[in-house]
């Protein structure tokens, strides 16, 4: 036998300076809580409108009244960029709250009862079948484009997901010896969902819930670039590159600003997420999953039921 | 004349330093000779025996001398080195089947090494594989060389292992605890095997273990770790008859042995019966398309108030299963099983609940049986909080505390995680929160096993204590003949889910009336090599039968 | 493994039964009378109502969901409303360009990634391995569409040597039609390049750190034939999954591409078709890519068993 170090560092004690401790995870809210108050601060404290059309100033390069340019109405590139940020941070936190409590309720009453069980991961399934920017695509497609249709339809994409991590790491846990323990000292169903099950749910949900934050901003952006998105004149970064698109001979950098808006977001919350994961379990951190990676992947790839042989 | 390995002055160390693993390590193995490497787990035994190979971890940062059969292994080439592996030493692994790859078969792993060494004809090959494979013990080996590993048992894993090591005909076998991950009947062949290696091969042989019955069977000679440091190195007879050093001693006094465990007088009536299994059968349903497997066959015994019954067996006797059906985890699915007269087949929810209040349930790996985000508090405080059995949080953490105490852990620990435990400790708190409701039974489902032998004799000392205050019966469940032997009064004998002896444990140990029984007690090596050669006369003659 | 097989494919079919009814309401659930939509806003009452009958509008949802999988399963998927063809054939027809496109992507990333995850595990921690792992973090935070966009800026608006976005088939016109899809496919394949990387390079790491290789290393076999006979085949099995599902998926992450490209493939099929709301083809589009999908994951599952002799053998996957 080797040295054999076992030691697994405890939940609550010290798991803020543990935090502290994670540049990743600083470094990546540090990003998001910018861009958040950036969205937030900055068009009232500046006077910025984002639908404000200036037809004699189209296409316009950065300058000093507008530091990023204008479109091709003329709309100040700056505003419609930090407006874009407030849809899509809106948006994702509206689909990411509603399908992780969703999923969890999901999967938790599936793992209790096996006839349930069978039919909703027969649905989840199903439904994890078909591609998920396809599915979101079709569904934002029939539902008509606009903002409580695309929560919608990015809910019933990402809830299949959810409900079969927490009903797979449930059921897992329940042949762990800790919860077999729990039983054999008489304690309820209830008693061990809540004390034993729950928490042990809650760290793999927070990696997965970062995950789909990021995946929503992406898709969002995909959706609204293929006009199947947030309809125009609203602003939204899909929008904004659908625009620049067309201009991208004369004005590149519309797609270029963008561009790096996306790019930054997603950075901060792959970094979040990566850093969450190694804080929540140190051992996975070195395991083969490519975490953000997979997330990312599985935004055009059709999903399995990977979570299951965990 | 050169030796076949010699250590100088071995320094291993990790993060630069800060750990340091093995200090200071010299020895030398002699032409025919075993030489056995004995420790508990963080003595730094089984890197120094990697790193004949020069196998080390990664970020391990190592100083001394090695010499294989003359040449300087940590100062070798890549090529030198990959000609000396295999040739001059060759390796036998704890685990047979993480030491196979999975994906290929067994003559073909076999042969790579003969290739790797200028072996090129296919045809020679395959015959030299099928030679070693029936050298070792394998039968039918024109078939099994095309088998995968996991056709094979865990014996014949381990018996393909060490072909792979003879392949070469190297000068040196390090065997890296060859018979940890094996059944004590399989444990048997595999010791003699590696003698036949020294005998009929000359090869010298170093042997890692922590087993000190392995070490008297086996060995010539012993070397004795602790903490990355030698502390004692004699022949195998004075070791054991005179050991010098003062940890030597303690570790040979913790080892349980075969046959002397105090005698206990049985002095409980039998009027109150805590547990009655009659003809038990447990069967799990089987998976999609396939038969469903019987775990547990016409099992019957009782244990009654007050009295420890030890079940020993090999693994998948379903010692194990029977012991989680006591508690609703495994389905009686045949027979009854009655926990203080009521059946277990009938009954569910609340009752069942009830019943389970009166046992106490202690788990066999103390590391995964605690919910990593309770500290031992809520841990040893979970049956109290789940039956409500005491009215105030005040009369709770004094109970907890008192809990603490009697299994003699500070109180301080309260606040304290699992992980942050050492095993010892996390198998006292176990025990603990299998006390807290006061049962009048406790079930121990290989209490001991995960633990090094001086930790475990704690542990026994503390449960037999327990166990005569508290008066509590018990079901005591292992694998190891001695431990059951000192801790039960009663001891029943499972293979393959059916009892076949069952008695006092006096009479089981002393007259075994079953021929399995008999086998079982004579492949346990004894921590005694003059003992232990008989005993071995025996189990050959007993085999050849 | 015939067993297996079959297991693995009848595992398919309630997925099939709950996609289909999936993607059947998609044009249940879409606003709009069918019949209106083709016949235009003039239309008369009368030819509305004769369409509807003979299009089985009328008839209960559960009749007509049965109508519409028994014409499905015969392949027939409906006729769109504006193509004039039957939405198989404009599948069909637009299918080319997509696996053209698809195929392309799969051997870039292929070519990059084998060797660089292969080289980065066997060189761990070195200043090759963090380039490699620099190189997937950018490959992964890049959305293909915003790296499409990119590239195009690079090569064609800057740079002007390749042409911004059209197609030329491949195997007519071989120079051109590389020329035209080799934007697409780097911005498409480059994410997979990234994902396959690290998938080698875990996966090989994986098995290098394995005890079976240290045994093979005890018996004096070579490094680089640990690398190549052991790990690679060991590791195999996830790296075939990432590459089967990464083929999968690009044939649906093509939809983006095609239409940053003007590639008249499936793609562009399905964004024309959610523009002039022409659900049959909507609705064929989805259902063929999620079959294509469900295929390939039945063919890595099978690849999966002949690798592995456990899975063979015994038809179970081992722990």
């Amino acid at each position: 036998m080797t040295v054999f170090t076992n030691t697994i560092v405890g939940g609550r004690g010290g798991a803020f300076s543990r935090a502290m401790q994670n540049p990743h995870l600083i470094f990546g809210f540090v990003i998001i809580g910018c861009i958040a108050l950036a969205a937030v601060v900055l068009p009232g404290l500046l006077g910025l409108d984002s639908l404000a059309v200036d037809p004699l100033n189209r296409l316009k390069p950065p300058s000093v009244a507008h530091p990023l340019g204008t479109d091709n109405f003329g709309r100040d590139l700056a505003a419609r960029i930090l407006a874009g940020a407030s849809t899509s941070l809106s948006l994702a936190t509206a689909v990411t709250l509603l399908a992780a409590s969703l999923g969890v309720a999901v999967g938790i009453v599936a793992s209790f009862s096996r006839l349930l069980d069978h039919v909703i991961m027969r649905i989840c399934d199903g439904l994890m079948a078909i591609p998920a920017l396809l599915l979101a695509l079709a569904l934002t497609a029939t539902f008509g484009p606009n903002f409580s249709n695309l929560v919608i339809a990015l809910v019933i994409v990402f809830v299949p997901g959810i409900a079969r991590l927490v009903r797979a790491r449930a059921l897992a846990l329940r042949s762990e010896t800790f919860v077999e323990a729990a039983i054999a000292v008489g304690a309820s169903n209830l008693h061990i969902m809540v004390r034993h099950i729950f928490p042990n749910v809650l760290s793999v949900l927070a990696v997965q819930v970062t995950f789909i934050f990021a995946e929503t901003i992406v898709i969002e952006a995909a959706l609204s670039f293929l006009g199947a998105g947030v309809p125009p004149p609203a602003p939204s970064w899909g929008n904004i590159l659908y625009d620049g698109k067309a201009a991208i001979t004369k004005a590149p950098y519309m797609v270029l600003f963008a561009s790096t808006a996306i790019v930054i977001t997603v950075t901060g919350l792959t970094m979040i997420g990566d850093g969450l994961r190694d804080l929540v379990d140190p051992r996975m951190g070195a395991r083969l999953q490519p975490g953000m990676a997979r997330r990312l992947f599985g935004l055009i790839r059709p999903r399995t039921s990977e979570g299951e042989q965990q | 004349m050169t030796m076949p390995l010699r250590i100088e002055n071995l320094k291993i160390s990790f993060g630069r330093g800060a750990v340091e693993a093995v200090r200071d390590v010299s020895l030398e193995l002699r032409p025919g000779e075993i030489l056995a490497v004995v420790g508990e787990s963080g003595s730094g035994k089984s890197l120094t025996a990697r790193s004949v190979l020069k196998m080390f971890p990664e970020g391990a940062i190592v100083d001394g001398r090695i010499s294989l059969t003359g040449q300087d292994v940590l100062a070798a080439s890549p090529a030198e080195l990959e000609r000396l592996r295999g040739e001059a030493a060759a390796m036998v692994f704890q685990e047979p089947s993480t030491a196979l790859n999975p994906v290929f078969t067994i003559g073909w792993q076999i042969g790579e090494g003969l290739k790797a060494h200028g072996m090129r004809d296919r045809r020679e090959r395959r015959t030299r594989v099928i030679e070693l494979l029936r050298d070792v013990g394998i039968p039918d080996p024109e078939t099994r060389v095309d088998y995968y590993p996991h056709q094979l048992s865990g014996g014949q894993k381990q018996r393909v292992v060490i072909a792979m090591a003879l392949a070469l005909r190297p000068a040196v076998i390090i065997a890296d605890e060859p018979t940890t991950a094996l059944d004590v009947t399989v444990q048997a062949g595999i010791l003699d095997l590696l003698r036949r290696c020294r005998d009929e091969l000359g090869s010298s042989i170093l042997i890692i273990t922590h087993n000190l019955g392995v070490v008297a069977d086996l060995a010539d000679r012993v070397v004795v770790m602790y903490q990355g440091q030698i502390v004692e190195e004699a022949s195998s007879t004075v070791l054991f008859s005179s050991p010098k050093a003062d940890y030597t001693r303690r570790l040979l006094a913790a080892v349980p042995r075969l046959g002397e465990g105090t005698a206990k007088e049985d002095n409980t009536s039998r009027k109150q019966l805590v547990l009655e299994a009659d003809r038990l059968e447990i069967t799990f349903p089987g998976r999609f398309g396939k038969t469903p497997v019987p775990a547990v066959r016409g099992v019957s015994f009782d244990i009654a108030a007050g009295e420890v019954l030890g079940l020993v067996g090999e693994s998948g006797s379903g010692k194990s299963t029977i012991g989680r059906a006591v508690v609703g985890i495994s389905p009686v699915t045949g027979g009854a099983m009655k926990l203080f007269g009521t059946d277990l087949r009938h009954v569910k929810g609340d009752r069942l609940r009830q019943l389970r209040r009166r046992v106490g349930f202690v788990f066999q790996d103390p590391a995964s049986s605690f919910n990593r985000f309770m500290t031992v508090f809520d841990c040893i405080a979970e049956p109290l909080r789940v039956h409500r059995a005491l009215p105030s949080a005040p009369a709770l953490r004094s109970r907890v505390l008192e809990l603490l105490e009697q299994v003699q852990l500070p109180r301080d620990m309260a606040g304290r995680y699992p992980g942050e435990l050492s095993g010892g400790q996390r198998q006292r708190v176990g025990l603990a929160r299998a006390l807290a409701l006061n049962p009048e039974f406790i079930v121990a489902d290989e209490p001991t096993s995960a633990l090094d032998v001086s930790i475990q004799a704690k542990v026994l000392e503390l449960f037999t204590t327990l166990q005569k205050d508290l008066g509590f019966a018990a079901l005591f469940i292992s694998h190891d003949l001695a431990v059951v032997e000192e801790i039960s009064h009663r001891v029943g004998v499972l293979r393959h889910g059916e009892l076949l002896e069952l008695g006092s444990a006096r009479e089981v140990m002393s007259t075994p009336r079953h021929d399995y029984t008999r086998l079982l007690i004579d492949s346990v090596p004894v921590p005694d090599p003059a003992v232990q050669a008989r005993k071995r006369a025996d189990v050959h003659s007993m085999l050849s039968l | 493994m015939f067993t297996y097989t079959l297991r693995r494919a009848g595992a398919l079919i309630p997925v099939l039964l709950v996609v289909s009814i999936v993607v059947f309401s998609l044009g249940w659930l879409a606003p709009g009378d069918p019949a209106r939509i083709v016949l235009g806003p003039e239309a008369l009452e009368a030819d509305i109502q004769k369409l509807r009958d003979s299009m089985g509008l009328n008839e209960t949802l559960w009749y007509r969901y049965l109508d519409w999988i028994s014409d499905a399963l015969r392949g027939d998927l409906g006729t769109s409303y504006f193509l004039n063809m039957p939405v198989s054939t404009a599948i069909g027809q637009h299918f080319g360009p997509t696996v053209q496109l698809a195929v392309l992507t799969i051997i870039y990333a292929l070519v990059i990634s084998v060797p660089l995850g292969t080289l980065a595990a066997r060189w761990r921690g070195s200043g090759f391995d963090q380039g490699i792992a620099g190189f997937t973090l950018i490959g992964l935070t890049f959305p293909s569409f915003v790296l499409s966009l990119i590239l195009v800026i690079v090569f064609s608006v800057w740079l002007r040597c390749l042409p911004v976005a059209g197609y030329r088939d491949l195997f007519s016109d071989p120079f051109n039609g590389l020329r035209y899809l080799i934007l697409p496919a780097l911005s498409l394949g480059t994410i997979y390049a990234a994902l396959i990387t690290r998938t080698v390079r875990a996966s090989v790491l994986d098995v290098l750190k394995s005890e079976y290789v240290d045994a093979a290393r005890s018996r004096g076999v070579s490094e680089n034939r640990l690398l190549f006979a052991h790990a690679l085949r060991n590791a195999g099995l996830p790296i075939i999954t990432m590459i089967g599902l990464s083929f999968a998926s690009l044939l649906s992450g093509a939809v983006v591409a095609e239409s940053i490209f003007n590639i008249p493939g499936i793609g562009s099929l399905l964004v024309n078709a959610i523009e002039r709301r022409d659900y049959p083809v909507l609705q064929g589009v989805v259902l063929f890519l999620t079959l294509i999908y469900l295929g390939l994951n039945l063919l890595v599952d099978l690849l999966y068993g002949i690798i592995d002799p456990r899975v063979r053998l015994t038809g179970t996957v081992a722990k």
